[in-house]
């Protein structure tokens, strides 16, 4: 083409010369409007005021302290003085164990729906308004004065000192009576030990000390409240020896419990059973065998007489050599077995003579002179209330109650049906709520006067073998919210308490001059910080605001607990005559079907009904979330034809129900359960009508609270509803899928590495990884983890993980990084179970053995995941982590489609990030509902900063808590260590943090003393799916169960 | 004919558009050169320059340069924590409290002291969420030999403190600007040279 050729040439594409340069400049002018417009947007960076001296060592830092929540001491982990992450302490003497709810309670104190300050409801909740204290005060001081003796205080059961002291004033002062209310406590214990021991003190088994257990429905796992897991696990090691071999743990229960679960032996006795059982068993060891103190005691035989082995096992269906040699195992063991009742069976009619068995049965077996239970500090035992509610509700019917304080409890909610607290209610002409929000009770009060979160204010709490801890607030009230212990002190102090009016006097008192910095120390405006102070000062044995206090006192507070001096053992005389409550024989097996309420294992009595982590939260047996379902055995479940979500209605006589069908297994035939603490109808919107509230189906009888053997015939209904079940609820067929490492002592003892046989795998086509810096790696001991759950609430917590909610479980769009898979074992059958069997054939799930396995991002060295990326947004770390880049991904799935163990989430919904277009919300009401799950003021304070908030079409997956390695390395670097060893230790992960058993132990292989290397290297060490050659770096210890019987 | 043409056009043009328009967003310094308005005219030259001393009309002496205030004197963290955090009001206090209190932009100051708020400052130096990033672990990083990995002097061979490897020599701006470009190659530069002996992982900086 010449350069006078101006004829315009185009080619295919249609564009000609000057068509291009034009679009050229258009491109280049677009080129440089886009460089121009993508500055970074001004953002605001604000420092303090005046810098607090405690800061000076480093912003960013997390701060730890003590303090104690529903009784438990525990570690919270703050930044920038917001707790964001709650630990159990680390030196635990308290005998008090953390439950999902300890490690949930930042969803509690971040709640929106808590009410913001006090409020006038009088008993018109859409018309509350405002209050200030001062009057809310001012209103309730003058009536309470005016009633007098007509007054009551309704509290929760309380373990902390102070505040019975102020509860104690109020009534010297002014009269006012006070009233106990514990849905959950049942009176069983107390009862059957003064009956048999003349004082209803029960004491703390010590099970690091036994060599048998026998659970007689023993919940001890299912409420870890009760700080026994640990005893348990440190007898679970299967290569122990002397007196630290692996105990055998036998459990005969109606349910499949997680206790359970984690039994070597499991019989099926349902619920009323079990107290004749309990009888036959020390009819067999004291009768028969002639063991104990009370052998050839007349009275005692002729009470026992009835339940020889041979009469009840055929009338419990019960294999009369099973119960026989259970019995002989007991007798084996003197001095080193224990008999453990107390679950939701000892909530049945014949609860008290239940506990009763367990108690002969140990003493008969010795337990209590070869130490095997703490002395008891306290003089009572936990009671049962409901008679003390029934009463009250009778008083206020009647007119004779003219104030009613209500604290901490929820009667309207959660009382019989047979009480009818609400009705009641509207008796008393002046009505207080201090709990948190406009609850079921508090909507029928006059005044709403909020208390604040245990994290928010000032208590102390007595714990068993003596030791005493101060409740310490960890952040400021968030609204305008007064704690429990400061309110009580304040209306004391008017009503004339001398020790409170000097607590309230110098709480108020001006501070001495005006600070010039913050570095001096402020007296607390809480009145209760100064009550506290005065009453711990006699206990400390130092003067109060003497130097020596001080000093004292900083330390209570820095090490969270003071231990007092533990009582001395006191004599056990067993009162034959204590035998009259034994129950009448079981008739003949019938048709007849019993109900258990048990309550719900993470929710328990539904105090924390809006906590979105924990109605979340799998419960590990049935893996159900949001809401529970009726339990029902798997024959009786399919001779009705049932499928999971069938509507079944329960009757029990005085109250029925309709719930859903659930086909759990392992449960006795005639039994069905159904969870408590479900149904809330006045918490908020995340917990509002999720589930049945079965409270009103439990039944007074005898002064007790009847909630479990009550008959009750069951029909189906039209009607179904979708359960939301987790991921990870399957039956495994060992043989063809080898994925949990499982075996008998017998077989253990044997060859070690017995349970870890592998399906071969082929060569590797990847070359070996050279590690040359650390080796992060993880090993889980099967045989220490109880399935508790806790390391999924923690997890949850550290690694801002989102709720996705009802619906988006059953969409099969759950967010959490580490699960606990829940499998039941096939025993090994030829040609297999068939390739489908999730929901169990009836052989295998009538009597199942359960297997827990923790199950999260395994790290792989050859990660399938890391292949399929087509951005590299996944990729392996030169210290061996599977790191997820969530700015590099652009969520195209192929890793979790490719990922063996299904542990890649993908957040489909923008589910962490506030949406604030209404137009939007409309469009799409499940952005309103994550919203409201998620992201509503002050929920985000709970998130860790430390880990990005991912957004919506992201993966991610759990990265061995990788800010905590980092962290840990920087700490390395400022100290002037290497940051490439670090020392064992260095990096604890959330999840073995939570751990309280120690099944999960994270660290570097290469380190020296390395923990996780020398479990890695057990032979009961098992890393899965050797077959397809991704070398996880994950090392599973075999579950071993003790069938050395 | 001419509908198809156009509709090639159209392609083509976005497609152009597209491609030009991300390859200029990412060869773009979106940082350097960042310098935004402060609540508060503060001069790091004033503050942390070298003094010069300069004689008046009057036959005074008065110091037309800085006053040579290190930078750990106000931002207290770097070498102890993630942050190196700008100053409490309180910091400015310790000797505003005595000296230039006819000043407008001093006065501005003691006005925010006096009603008790912070100053609401402007991030500079502002990277995305989504990179955590550890001032301590960088100034406290020594080599196998146990020198400091980031340089104490600069090109000229001049004595210099660490921080001027990123923020540049801060003690000469009068409002200070982003001289470095603070995206992701610009990190990994430094990170890939062999003597730094520094982590390239992605988990480094993201989490």
């Amino acid at each position: 083409m010449s350069a006078h050729d101006t004829t315009p040439t185009t080619d295919a594409t249609g564009i000609d010369r000057r068509e291009f340069l034009r679009l050229s400049s258009a491109v280049a002018a677009a080129g440089a409007l886009a460089s121009t417009a993508c500055q970074v947007p001004p953002e605001a960076s604000v420092p303090f005021h005046d810098m607090p001296e405690s800061l000076v060592d480093g912003m960013g830092r997390a701060r730890y302290f003590h303090t104690v929540l529903d009784g438990t001491p525990v570690r919270v982990r703050t930044r920038e003085g917001r707790p964001i992450l709650v630990t159990p302490v680390t030196t635990d003497t308290s005998g008090r164990g953390l439950t999902a709810r300890h490690h949930a309670a930042l969803m509690d104190l971040y709640d929106p729906d808590r009410a913001r300050g006090p409020l006038a409801v009088r008993r018109q909740p859409d018309t509350a308004v405002s209050l200030t204290w001062n009057a809310a005060s001012a209103e309730i001081v003058s009536r309470l004065q005016a009633a007098g003796s007509r007054a009551v205080l309704l509290t929760a059961a309380s373990d902390s000192p102070s505040l019975a002291a102020v509860v104690a004033a109020l009534g010297r002062q002014a009269g006012v009576r006070h009233v106990v209310w514990s849905p959950l406590t049942g009176g069983a214990a107390s009862e059957a030990w003064s009956r048999a021991f003349g004082s209803a003190a029960a004491s703390r088994p010590r099970l690091d000390g036994a060599d048998v257990i026998v659970g007689l429905g023993a919940e001890f796992l299912d409420r870890p409240e009760d700080g026994l897991e640990r005893a348990f696990a440190a007898r679970r090691a299967p290569d122990g020896d002397g007196a630290r071999r692996m105990s055998r743990f036998i459990q005969l229960e109606g349910r499949l419990t997680l206790t359970g679960a984690n039994a070597d032996q499991r019989i099926r006795v349902r619920d009323s059973h079990l107290a004749a059982v309990g009888a036959a068993l020390a009819h067999e060891l004291v009768v028969g065998r002639g063991l104990g103190p009370l052998a050839g005691d007349a009275d005692v035989a002729a009470a026992l007489a009835p339940f020889a082995i041979d009469r009840v096992a055929p009338l419990v269906g019960v294999d009369r050599a099973v119960l026989g040699r259970v019995a002989a195992e007991l007798a084996g063991s003197t001095g080193r077995a224990l008999v453990l009742a107390g679950g939701s069976a000892s909530t049945a009619e014949t609860g008290p003579a239940l506990e009763l068995s367990a108690l002969l049965l140990n003493h008969s077996l010795g337990a209590f002179e070869a130490g095997l239970f703490d002395e008891p500090v306290t003089a009572s035992g936990p009671e049962d209330t409901s008679a003390a509610l029934a009463a009250l509700a009778d008083d206020m019917r009647a007119g004779r109650v003219e104030v009613l304080v209500v604290a901490g409890t929820n009667p309207a909610y959660d009382a019989p049906a047979s009480v009818d607290f609400a009705a009641a209610m509207s008796s008393v002409p002046y009505v207080v709520s201090l709990n948190d929000r406009l609850d079921e009770t508090s909507v029928h009060a006059d005044v709403l006067a909020p208390a604040s979160h245990a994290f928010e204010s000032w208590s102390d709490t007595a714990l068993p073998r003596g030791l005493f801890a101060v409740q310490q607030p960890v952040v400021q009230p968030l609204a305008d919210t007064q704690g429990l212990l400061d309110v009580l002190i304040d209306w004391s102090a008017a009503l004339g308490d001398e020790a409170s009016r000097a607590a309230v006097a110098s709480a108020a008192a001006p501070a001495p001059a005006p600070a010039s910095t913050t570095a001096e120390r402020l007296p607390s405006r809480s009145p209760a910080w100064h009550y506290l102070r005065a009453a711990w000062a006699p206990r400390l044995e130092v003067a109060a605001g003497s130097p020596e206090f001080e000093a004292a006192w900083s330390e209570v507070l820095r090490s969270g607990a003071w231990q007092g001096p533990v009582p001395a053992a006191s004599d056990r005389t067993f009162r034959t005559d204590a035998l009259q409550l034994l129950p009448p024989v079981p008739a003949p097996p019938g048709d007849a079907l019993e109900l258990q309420l048990y309550p719900h294992l993470s929710l328990a009595d539904g105090r924390a009904g809006n906590n979105g982590w924990l109605h979340e939260l799998p419960d590990p047996i049935t893996r159900l979330t949001w809401g529970g379902a009726l339990s029902m055995a798997p024959r009786r479940f399919d001779e009705m034809g049932l499928t999971d979500g069938d509507l079944v209605q329960v009757d029990a006589g005085h109250g029925s129900l309709v719930a859903p069908a659930y086909r759990h297994a392992g449960m006795h035939h005639d039994q069905v359960a159904l969870p408590l603490g479900l149904g809330r109808t006045a918490c908020g919107p995340i917990g509002n009508e999720v589930g049945v509230n079965a409270f009103p189906l439990r039944r007074m009888a005898g002064g007790r609270l009847v909630a479990a053997g009550l008959p009750v015939t069951i029909r189906r209904v039209e009607g179904h509803q979708a359960l939301a079940p987790a991921q990870g609820s399957d039956v495994i067929d060992r043989a063809r899928r080898p994925i949990v490492p499982t075996t008998t002592l017998t077989a253990y003892e044997a060859n070690a590495a017995a349970g870890t046989e592998q399906i071969e795998g082929g060569p590797s086509a990847w070359p070996e990884h050279d590690y040359p810096k650390a080796r992060w790696a993880m090993a889980i001991d099967l045989n220490q983890c109880t399935g508790c759950s806790k390391c999924v609430v923690a997890c949850q917590a550290e690694n801002n993980i989102p709720v996705v909610g009802r619906q988006g479980i059953i969409d099969g769009r759950e967010m959490s990084w580490i699960r606990i898979d829940r499998y039941y074992d096939a025993p090994a059958r030829e040609g297999g179970w068939g390739a489908e069997v999730w929901d169990g054939p009836l052989e295998v799930v009538e009597e199942p053995e359960t297997l827990f396995e923790p199950m999260l991002c395994q790290h792989c060295e050859n990660a399938p995941c890391e292949t399929v990326c087509p951005f590299s947004a996944t990729m392996h770390s030169e210290d061996g982590l599977n790191q997820q880049i969530y700015n590099r991904c652009v969520g195209t799935r192929y890793c979790a489609n490719n990922c063996p163990f299904k542990v890649r989430r993908f957040n489909y919904w923008e589910l962490s990030k506030r949406q604030e277009s209404a137009f939007f919300r409309w469009l799409v009401p499940k952005i309103a509902r994550n919203a409201e799950l998620n992201t509503r003021e002050p929920m985000q304070m709970k998130n860790n900063p430390e880990v990005t908030v991912r957004s919506r079409g992201v993966m991610e997956k759990c990265s061995f808590c990788v800010q905590r390695i980092q962290a840990a390395k920087a700490e390395a670097t400022r100290s002037g260590a290497s940051k490439d060893a670090l020392p064992d230790g260095a990096v604890v992960t959330a999840c073995m943090e939570a751990c309280p058993t120690q099944a999960i132990v994270f660290g570097d292989l290469h380190a020296p003393g390395s923990r996780v290397a020398a479990r890695a290297a057990d032979p009961r060490a098992m890393r899965l799916l050797e077959a397809v050659g991704v070398k996880p770096s994950i090392s599973y210890l075999t579950k071993v169960r003790n069938d050395k019987a | 004919m001419t509908g198809r043409r156009s509709a090639v056009r159209l392609i083509a043009l976005v497609i152009a558009l597209a491609v030009t328009g991300s390859l200029a967003y990412a060869l773009s310094n979106v940082r350097k050169g960042y310098a935004p308005r402060q609540p508060i005219a503060f001069s790091h030259r004033r503050m942390a320059g070298p003094p010069v001393m300069e004689t008046d009309a009057q036959g005074q002496a008065v110091n037309a340069g800085g006053f040579g205030i290190p930078c750990v004197y106000c931002h207290t963290m770097p070498y102890k924590s993630r942050h190196s955090t700008l100053p409490s009001t309180a910091v400015c206090m310790n000797c505003h409290s005595t000296v230039g209190l006819n000043k407008e932009w001093v006065l501005k100051m003691k006005d925010y002291w006096d009603r008790g708020e912070p100053i609401p400052w402007v991030k500079v130096h502002d990277l995305p969420d989504f990179v955590y990033f550890d001032h301590s672990a960088h100034l406290n990083a020594v080599n196998a030999e146990g020198q400091p990995k980031l340089p104490v002097v600069d090109e000229a061979g001049q004595p210099m403190v660490p921080c001027q490897t990123c923020h540049g020599k801060v003690q000469e701006m009068e409002i200070v600007s982003v001289q470095q470009p603070f995206n992701m190659q610009w990190c990994l530069d430094c990170h890939r040279r062999p003597e730094m002996q520094a982590p390239t992982d992605c988990i480094t900086c993201h989490r």
